[in-house]
């Protein structure tokens, strides 16, 4: 990805058509950018920038934060879980989204995040979703079968566990609260954020400590 | 409106196929294209997010479901783009003899398509609005408490909406109040926010899928208050 900003970053220096596009997709993308460029809604920089954004600036090691000071800070964990936008004003993290939700795993109950009906996601805090959390075969399946989905992504959990499957279908975005590992004890809170996952901010996974 | 997008709970799609390290894009254009989308909504706000929402909903079926989640996006941006005048399928074509020798076509062309709704002498577009306020600050008393019991109401609206079909008409508890937002029904289709509280949904599994669900499980769901009415005769808390 870098090399593909380089790439477009030097070529629109000098303001000339100069890549040709090598699918029916990139044809079209390039088509509107340089209309929209030409009617003076868009600029290539503004482009760039945001690709930037994307790819760089957000991304889940900004929700690991979260998760590893509310492992270690009570009463953080306590504010949070009451008003999910405080996560990212004590964190000095930029809340580009909607209202945050942020539910707690504990070992009777599970929750898992889904949008049955398109992609919704906590990107300010995870960045962009993966694929898999987009397709279809996740989104239709995870509210009615949930305990397949999960052991499918590698969790077990007891019959006698709650799960909460939460379809996000509204403005409001959801970060899980992952439960710490047994053995983590003597983590610091840097070290635990390398061992918070994406997928357990999803509720997909679970935590483990790392060997 | 009763799309294809709305697949919760649909068998047949598949193993969920993950990727490791997946990149944050597959292709440059897909970034370019998401980027460009983002500030057509956020700088120029030539459309919103809801009314993109509903342009994939009313995308061709076989083109959704047989696209990827970007083809997908580069037909909704498109498609708005016409729909609101900014751009119109001569100027893209004319720019594109430019830009390339080659020209390509989509893999599903006689489908790459986004329609308009079919005109209905018995269906809404909309869901009827009882109460609403036009500030997101405005107070407005939710209807519903913590432990109330509601059913979502049973409802085809041709428009856009946020209530999936496998909720409609299932009875749950009121599990939170979220505050107020803006019903996206009314933003899409009469171009006005409008303010309703929005309540978070407990619904047991069984009463959604029937015995086959875990007795222990539950849905947690979204409902803007006219999404909902009194499912009970009394509430769980009394």
């Amino acid at each position: 990805m870098k090399n593909n900003e380089d790439h477009h970053h030097h070529h629109h220096d000098h303001n000339h058509p100069h890549k040709l596009p090598e699918s029916f997709e990139e044809m079209r993308t390039m088509a509107i950018e340089s209309l929209l460029i030409e009617k003076g809604l868009i600029s290539t920089e503004e482009v760039d920038e945001l690709i930037r954004y994307f790819v760089s600036d957000i991304g889940p090691m900004n929700g690991s934060k979260v998760v590893a000071r509310a492992w270690v800070d009570p009463e953080f964990k306590q504010k949070i879980l009451e008003n999910g936008n405080l996560a990212f004003t004590e964190l000095g993290l930029k809340n580009m989204q909607s209202d945050l939700v942020v539910l707690e795993n504990t070992p009777g109950i599970h929750h898992v995040v889904v949008c049955t009906l398109c992609s919704c996601y906590p990107w300010a805090l995870l960045g962009l979703p993966p694929t898999w959390y987009k397709s279809t075969a996740y989104r239709s399946r995870v509210v009615i079968d949930p305990r397949s989905v999960l052991q499918e992504f590698g969790v077990e959990l007891e019959d006698s566990v709650e799960i909460r499957v939460v379809d996000s279908n509204a403005e409001v975005r959801y970060l899980i609260l992952p439960e710490r590992p047994p053995g983590t004890e003597h983590m610091t809170e840097e070290e635990l954020t390398a061992i918070i996952t994406r997928d357990a901010m999803i509720g997909v996974a679970k935590v483990r400590a790392a060997n | 409106m009763n799309g294809m997008h709305d697949v919760g709970g649909t068998d047949s799609f598949g193993p969920i196929e993950r990727e490791e390290n997946e990149p944050v894009f597959h292709e440059p254009w897909e970034a370019r294209m998401r980027a460009i989308t983002t500030l057509v909504i956020k700088k120029c706000r030539i459309y919103n997010l809801d009314e993109g929402r509903h342009a994939s909903e009313r995308m061709h079926p076989v083109f959704y479901l047989g696209s990827s989640y970007y083809q997908t996006w580069l037909l909704r941006l498109e498609a708005l783009l016409m729909e609101k005048g900014v751009l119109t399928e001569e100027e893209i074509a004319d720019k594109i003899t430019q830009i390339s020798p080659v020209q390509f076509t989509s893999h599903l062309q006689p489908y790459r398509k986004v329609q308009p709704m079919l005109p209905s002498v018995q269906r809404r577009k909309v869901i009827q609005v009882t109460r609403s306020v036009r500030q997101k600050n405005e107070p407005i008393q939710p209807i519903f408490s913590p432990g109330s019991v509601v059913r979502v109401k049973e409802m085809s609206p041709l428009g856009h909406t946020r209530v999936p079909r496998y909720i409609r008409g299932k009875v749950g508890v009121v599990e939170a109040i979220h505050g107020n937002y803006f019903l996206p029904d009314v933003r899409v289709h009469e171009g006005i926010d409008v303010y309703q509280p929005v309540y978070q949904v407990r619904f047991n599994a069984q009463d959604i899928w029937g015995e086959d669900a875990s007795p222990n499980d539950k849905l947690l769901i979204e409902m803007w208050e006219d999404y909902l009415e009194w499912g009970g005769t009394r509430d769980e808390k009394q």
